[in-house]
């Protein structure tokens, strides 16, 4: 997995165990220079979404979110994440420099991010495997389209 | 009409405000966990969320608790706590079409391509109170949870589903698509003053944060015939789409995508009579949208009627656009509604005066009546 595609990358550390980033951006922190360009903090992001009449967008309403930007060793790094979690935002951050730098922490990582990506694949499979118990097969008790008649 | 500013009454204000709190807590044996407020009351979370046009589980929770559940002012709580917080990024345009879907119907058709799914839904269930509740205890619910995730298979692949108008679209049944997709810069009811007639990106983004029971009851009356709307459900869908911003810095991918999240979304599409579309060429079916934060159904039903009411012309209720979208919001109209216990004593003096001065002169009660009526 392309983890330089910041989409795929993102979406692990997003969805994934807050408590390993936590960890790495400690380990980051101790061994390299990690300086704060904004503070973590909260704000909101207007939602765009897609009218399905019309196919253009509209503003359907604001969502909290948390976010952070760091430089280690000089490398701009940004965190961004829904909800009230700065400190994760934070860590999102220094572990999103760490790429930008290509420390060498980060080959260490990659086989926990492919891990992370698996698991959060399976839960939501197993999610949808539950909802998908729920199919139903309507049938109508005589023509409803008027032919009989 | 001027308004007379009133003083006094700090100390009964501390003592009413500290009276509430009492009142919120005096029978309390424990006090209530914002988190199981949160997972266990997620459909009263949702409604907080939409009315209060801020996406924010959490925080919805503790307004609700703060409100001893009422959701109104939950919803203006939230709306206010939004006001201190900067604006940092627009969403790129998030696609409902690519939920993830926990529930799936259609009341138009049977057999829709993928299947419909009723998903986390009491549509069928017996309306009746299940007092097993009262006793519910933490044994009870770890016993089901635990069962209920060992029955949990995994599935081999996350279908995606196409979309049930695209049928319809796809026979010429229902109107097109339209012809440019380049994106155009929707209106932001936050940040600019509406004017009417309001743009279709204004009048949806009023609909999305508009109050579930008002929009229910004028939806109610379209199809109870002060309306020219009552539609067939092509298809409801509740589920998760992916929140995406771009990437802010210039050195390192900038404008590149990166992902911050999901939101639950219920997301309609009605489909109308083709009687309503007189001015094409052929026949078709018009469509109708609702789409709103959470699990709300009935909102987003009544969104997809009220915004088919309001393209459609005539003299009902809800197609004057100013009518629907000046009153379906929960803040304006709790708030005004309420203004009305605040002290209003110099207002109310002034028609005791002017009732009494009419009571002096004979003959004119009439005329002043009218004129007081017109005043309102």
């Amino acid at each position: 997995m392309d983890y330089k595609d910041k989409a795929i990358l993102t979406r692990i550390l997003v969805e994934g165990d807050k408590s390993i980033w936590g960890n790495w951006s400690e380990d980051v922190s101790r061994c390299h220079e990690v300086t704060e360009v904004k503070p973590a903090s909260r704000s909101l992001v207007m939602v765009k979404v897609r009218d399905s009449v019309s196919q253009q967008p509209f503003y359907m309403g604001e969502a909290l979110m948390s976010e952070c930007a760091v430089k280690v060793d000089g490398v701009a790094g940004f965190g961004a994440i829904m909800g009230d979690c700065p400190e994760h935002a934070r860590s999102l951050a220094v572990i999103d420099a760490a790429f930008n730098a290509c420390l060498p922490e980060v080959e260490r990582w990659l086989p926990v991010l492919a891990e992370q990506e698996k698991l959060i694949e399976k839960r939501q499979r197993q999610d949808y495997a539950a909802v998908s118990k729920t199919k139903v097969d309507f049938s109508t008790m005589e023509d409803y389209d008027g032919k009989d008649r | 009409m001027g308004y007379v500013t009133v003083t006094g009454g700090k100390e009964a204000i501390v003592s009413a405000n500290r009276l509430i709190r009492f009142y919120r807590l005096k029978d309390a044996a424990v006090p209530l966990d914002v988190k199981e407020i949160q997972s266990q009351m997620r459909l009263m979370i949702d409604r907080v969320m939409g009315e209060g046009g801020l996406y924010a589980p959490e925080y919805a929770a503790i307004a609700l608790k703060q409100a001893e559940g009422d959701i109104a002012e939950a919803a203006f709580l939230l709306r206010a706590y939004r006001s201190t917080l900067p604006r940092s990024h627009y969403s790129l345009t998030v696609e409902p079409a690519q939920m993830r879907l926990i529930r799936r119907i259609s009341s138009a058709f049977k057999d829709i391509p993928g299947g419909q799914m009723l998903g986390p839904t009491y549509d069928y269930t017996h309306r009746l109170i299940d007092f097993a509740l009262t006793n519910e205890n933490e044994d009870d619910i770890a016993a089901f949870i635990k069962d209920f995730r060992q029955e949990m298979d995994d599935a081999e692949q996350m279908p995606t589903f196409s979309k049930v108008i695209d049928v319809l679209r796809s026979e010429d049944l229902m109107d097109g698509m339209p012809e440019s997709h380049a994106e155009a810069t929707p209106f932001d009811v936050t940040m600019e003053s509406l004017s009417f007639p309001a743009p279709r990106s204004a009048r949806l983004q009023l609909l999305a944060r508009g109050e579930t029971g008002a929009m229910v009851a004028l939806a109610y009356s379209s199809m109870r015939g002060y309306g020219a709307v009552h539609p067939t459900i092509g298809e409801l869908r509740v589920g998760f789409v992916s929140v995406y911003i771009p990437y802010p810095f210039s050195d390192q991918a900038e404008g590149m995508p990166i992902y911050i999240g999901e939101i639950l979304l219920t997301e309609v599409e009605i489909i109308n009579s083709f009687a309503e579309n007189k001015t094409a060429d052929k026949a078709r079916f018009s469509m109708g949208y609702g789409l709103c934060f959470g699990h709300n159904e009935p909102k987003a039903i009544a969104m997809a009627i009220l915004e088919s009411s309001l393209e459609t012309q005539g003299t009902a209720p809800v197609q004057d656009q100013e009518f629907v979208l000046m009153h379906i919001d929960s803040v304006e109209a709790n708030g005004f509604v309420s203004h009305l216990k605040l002290p209003h004593y110099v207002t109310f003096q002034s028609s005791l005066d002017r009732i009494r001065q009419t009571r002096n002169q004979p003959g004119k009660e009439e005329i002043d009546v009218i004129a007081d009526r017109r005043e309102v």
